[in-house]
């Protein structure tokens, strides 16, 4: 009764464990709900964007269709590939460090930063297009050929467009940097079959990401 | 392995506790000790409820003439956005699961820290960081908008630093999205050894729901401010009418969360409650159950009910009609809750100490808050009342008085537990009097002045309405000196309070099982709990 | 904690549910294919509704295909699919009410804000 409990219940624990847990078990099962519970407030806030788009194309449905010619549907497909890659890379790292291999998790970490990084430089491509034409969010928006056309709102389009893709984008760096993270976490050894939390949750953060992707390349490249 | 002592009489000050186990300003500002953390919340709340309280102050000092003398029309409406803003996003929302929640939470679950101690660190820190934002916005100016930053005002001629004040608003929610993670995982994960869903105590259950408010709610508003930053220095256009967006879609984005939001504020006060009124009239809860599943039916329900807030402005009728029907049906699982505290109340030895008076405030204060509320669901009356006094009042006993009295019996409930000290019991009784009428004085005319049509958001109104909004001032005088004195005897007692015992009030949860105030690891021991949180008789055989 | 994994070890240990290898690259396989189905539907031309509905179809299976195998959450803690769906449901709610008033404003008074109009105009346009 006298001595404190937490700082040590008598047995070792090993270094990854944090003191506040029984056990890995226990420590594991906590990372991963949070991880849920964080992927759940994801896609909530992604829930925000998908309403606006589902409004404004309810308001102007002949804009709409009108507007997403406007996009590249090959580039959008070539994309979409590159993140389903992605994604297999980021799985089959996960794989790994369930198996205790740090050296194939880090390689997989490598294929699935390639991936990113191809996702975004496809995504650059998009949007220095779009820029130089003048296919713009809102205010900026200076198209001729389709405010001519056009009286409705076609402006409105591009600012859903580009608030999708730019928080996807956002998304996709964040990936990056914990992506990295781990692949120096992995090559540091510090993954077993005990203790891969840390690899499985950036990994549900990346499906994440191309989960939403999934949705986003219908939705704005395929509405005709 | 040992289970803590369980004795009444305790040894507060002996040894060492987690206020004096690491010393330094260092110790404190980067502690992962979930009730080091609690207490810096309650300081850091407390002190911009001190901020926003003087702006309440003045602006009843302005309304106690029909005149506007002492502020011109602007800076009023800087005065109320900023009462508001700070009072919601900075006071309200993390005044209870942030502060008594983080505090009590491990300790009512008998573990030894949150499931994720450095992000309940992290919440605490982008809480600090996104005040500095609100802050920055006072001091360049204010912002004029409402807490509410309706669109397209505040996306096209609104005055003042709306940027700011949107990206102070947009970081905050991370940290209220953190902390509710956080609180969900440590009620799955980390209960002690006997603490099953149904003995967990129903400030836990209460939490738990708050919890799961935040999560879902709490995304949204992230994602519509954001886009309003963007609408405001982008020019995006989805809420812009000007541009062909739709400013209701705004309100809907906006009350998604905001609605919802209410219940992270009184939940947790239904917690406090849930607690206080049964430890302080030594017999077991009514309906255990019901109030636990009421928690989570209000958290589910009050995702539903947001269109209330958008009778007159601009949503189709039908869809009105709609969410009408769903707010009366919220009224239910929080009618299941008055009536089981009343029912506890009934037949019990009640004891007349300060947090038992604040928990009959509260009862009497929520009760008035949620009938009047029946009014404004109704879609006919709410014509007439929206935008009115009347809609102020009803926030104000529902929210405000909610929230606060709930806080005030909650911190004098656990004020041992988390000081180590009893306060002068005398003066927290007469305060409450003086609290009780001064609160009830501020509020209940406005609801008089509001069903006559005085509107809201006005520096100055009719003459008719002078008597009224006199009261009015008059009674938050009265109230804001009672806060004063409730803040100066309850510091006092840090310094010349009685050593409190383990368990002053004889409780059976477990947060009383170890010493006032807790040990670091929060037990001397491992836990095993063996009866429920209210299960007096198992309490006492045990001790006996 | 044993160091060798069989490939397609079926029970629970230390490290989790293991997917073997083939599983996966069946999964990448069926996405691929399902990508190259729904960039096809729409060079078909069909009216925007059904479009939508083939492509929205498309993308949930999609969806579930990741979600169940790549997240795990065939083999997860069932609270964790709770969870995923539970996000799903409040997602819904939010969409489901907001829309319903989108879509029933000025069905019992007419109303002639700009909305109506912008709709009116699309109509003429066809």
């Amino acid at each position: 009764m006298s001595t404190a409990a937490g700082a040590d219940h008598g047995h070792a624990h090993p270094w990854y464990q944090a003191h506040h847990f029984k056990n890995m078990e226990q420590q594991n099962a906590a990372n991963k709900f949070g991880m849920w519970l964080f992927l759940v407030q994801e896609l909530l806030f992604f829930a925000g964007l998908f309403m606006a788009y589902a409004s404004m194309r309810f308001f102007y449905p002949g804009t709409w269709l009108e507007a997403a010619e406007q996009l590249d549907k090959v580039m959008g497909a070539v994309n979409t590939i590159v993140l389903l890659t992605s994604s297999l890379t980021m799985a089959l790292g996960v794989r790994a460090a369930q198996l205790g291999n740090n050296g194939q998790v880090a390689a997989w970490c490598a294929a699935t930063l390639a991936g990113a990084y191809g996702f975004l430089v496809i995504k650059y491509l998009e949007y220095s297009h779009k820029i130089h034409v003048g296919l713009l969010p809102g205010k900026w928006f200076d198209f001729k050929e389709l405010t001519q056309t056009n009286t409705d709102a076609p402006q409105l389009f591009f600012s859903v467009y580009f608030m999708m893709t730019g928080v996807h984008g956002l998304h996709v760096v964040i990936g990056i940097g914990v992506i990295f993270w781990i692949m120096l976490r992995a090559l540091r050894k510090d993954f077993s079959p005990e203790n891969y939390s840390a690899v499985e949750n950036v990994g549900l953060y990346w499906h994440l990401v191309d989960l939403i992707w999934i949705f986003l390349f219908p939705l704005l490249y395929l509405v005709r | 392995m040992s289970t803590s002592t369980l004795d009444g009489v305790g040894h507060g000050a002996s040894g060492t506790n987690y206020l004096n186990a690491k010393k330094g300003l260092m110790s404190w500002l980067f502690t992962i000790d979930h009730k080091r953390i609690g207490v810096m919340y309650l300081a850091t709340v407390l002190t911009f409820f001190l901020a926003g309280g003087l702006f309440a102050l003045a602006i009843r000092t302005e309304l106690a003439t029909p005149a506007g003398d002492i502020f011109s029309a602007a800076v009023y409406n800087k005065l109320f956005t900023l009462h508001g803003a700070i009072m919601v996003f900075l006071v309200l929302v993390p005044a209870i699961p942030a502060t008594l929640g983080n505090f009590l939470l491990p300790l009512q679950l008998g573990t030894i820290d949150v499931a994720f101690p450095k992000l309940n660190l992290l919440s605490f820190h982008i809480y600090v960081f996104g005040s500095l934002f609100l802050l920055y916005t006072l001091v360049t100016g204010g912002v004029d908008t409402g807490w509410t930053f309706y669109t397209p005002y505040s996306s096209s001629s609104a005055d003042g630093n709306v940027v700011a004040a949107l990206t102070g608003a947009f970081i905050l929610g991370f940290s209220s999205i953190l902390t509710g993670l956080n609180f969900i995982v440590t009620v799955h994960k980390m209960r002690a050894p006997g603490v099953t869903w149904l003995r967990m105590p129903l400030f836990v259950w209460a939490i738990y729901a708050t919890s799961v408010i935040q999560v879902l709610a709490t995304p949204v508003i992230a994602i519509t401010l954001f886009l309003l930053i963007f609408e405001k220095i982008v020019g995006i256009g989805i809420f812009d009418p000007a541009l062909g967006g739709d400013p209701v879609l705004f309100q809907h984005f906006f009350w998604f969360y905001s609605h919802p939001v209410v219940y992270v504020m009184v939940l947790p006060a239904f917690g406090v409650m849930s607690e206080t009124i049964t430890v302080h009239s030594r017999k077991h809860i009514f309906g255990y159950t019901a109030i636990a599943a009421s928690s989570v039916a209000i958290a589910a329900v009050g995702f539903i009910i947001w269109g209330h807030h958008m009778f007159v402005s601009g949503q189709s009728e039908l869809s009105g009609t709609v969410f009408s029907l769903l707010t009366f049906a919220v009224a239910i699982p929080t009618a299941i809750k008055l009536c089981s505290w009343i029912a506890t109340l009934y037949k019990g030895s009640i004891q007349w100490n300060t947090p038992m008076l604040y928990s009959l405030g509260f009862l009497w204060i929520f009760a008035i808050g949620g009938l009047t509320g029946l009014f404004l669901a109704t879609l006919a009356t709410d014509v007439h009342l929206h935008d009115t006094y009347f809609v102020v009042a009803h926030f104000h006993y529902v929210m405000m008085g909610g929230v606060l009295f709930a806080l005030v019996a909650g911190m004098h409930h656990w004020w041992p537990k988390i000081t180590g000290k009893m306060y002068n019991d005398t003066i927290g009784r007469v305060t409450f009097v003086l609290s009780f009428i001064g609160y009830n004085l501020t509020f209940f005319p406005q609801f008089v002045a509001g069903s006559q049509g005085m509107p809201r958001r006005y520096h100055q109104y009719l003459p008719e309405f002078e008597m009224w909004n006199q009261l009015s001032t008059l009674g938050s005088y009265l109230f804001g000196l009672s806060l004063f004195i409730i803040l100066g005897y309850l510091l006092q007692s840090l310094f010349s309070g009685k050593a409190a015992p383990r368990n002053p009030w004889g409780a059976a949860s477990l947060e009383w099982r170890t010493q006032s105030p807790p040990v670091e690891h929060n037990f001397e021991g491992d836990v095993v709990c063996t009866y429920g949180p209210y299960d007096y008789e198992a309490h006492r055989a045990l001790k006996s | 904690m044993s160091s060798s994994h069989a490939i397609g070890h079926d029970h629970e240990h230390a490290g989790g549910h293991i997917t073997p290898l083939p599983v996966y690259f069946a999964v990448y396989g069926a996405l691929l294919v399902l990508t190259v189905v729904t960039v096809a539907v729409s060079y078909m031309g069909l009216p925007p509704l059904q479009s939508i509905t083939v492509a929205m179809l498309v993308a949930m299976v999609k969806a579930t295909l990741v979600g169940a195998w790549f997240m795990h959450l065939k083999y997860d803690a069932k609270f964790n699919v709770f969870t995923f769906l539970a996000a799903l449901w409040f997602m819904a709610s939010f969409f489901v009410f907001t829309f319903y008033d989108l879509a029933s404003r000025g069905m019992v008074n007419e109303v002639t804000g700009q909305h109506v109009l912008h709709k009116d105009m699309d109509e003429q346009k066809k």
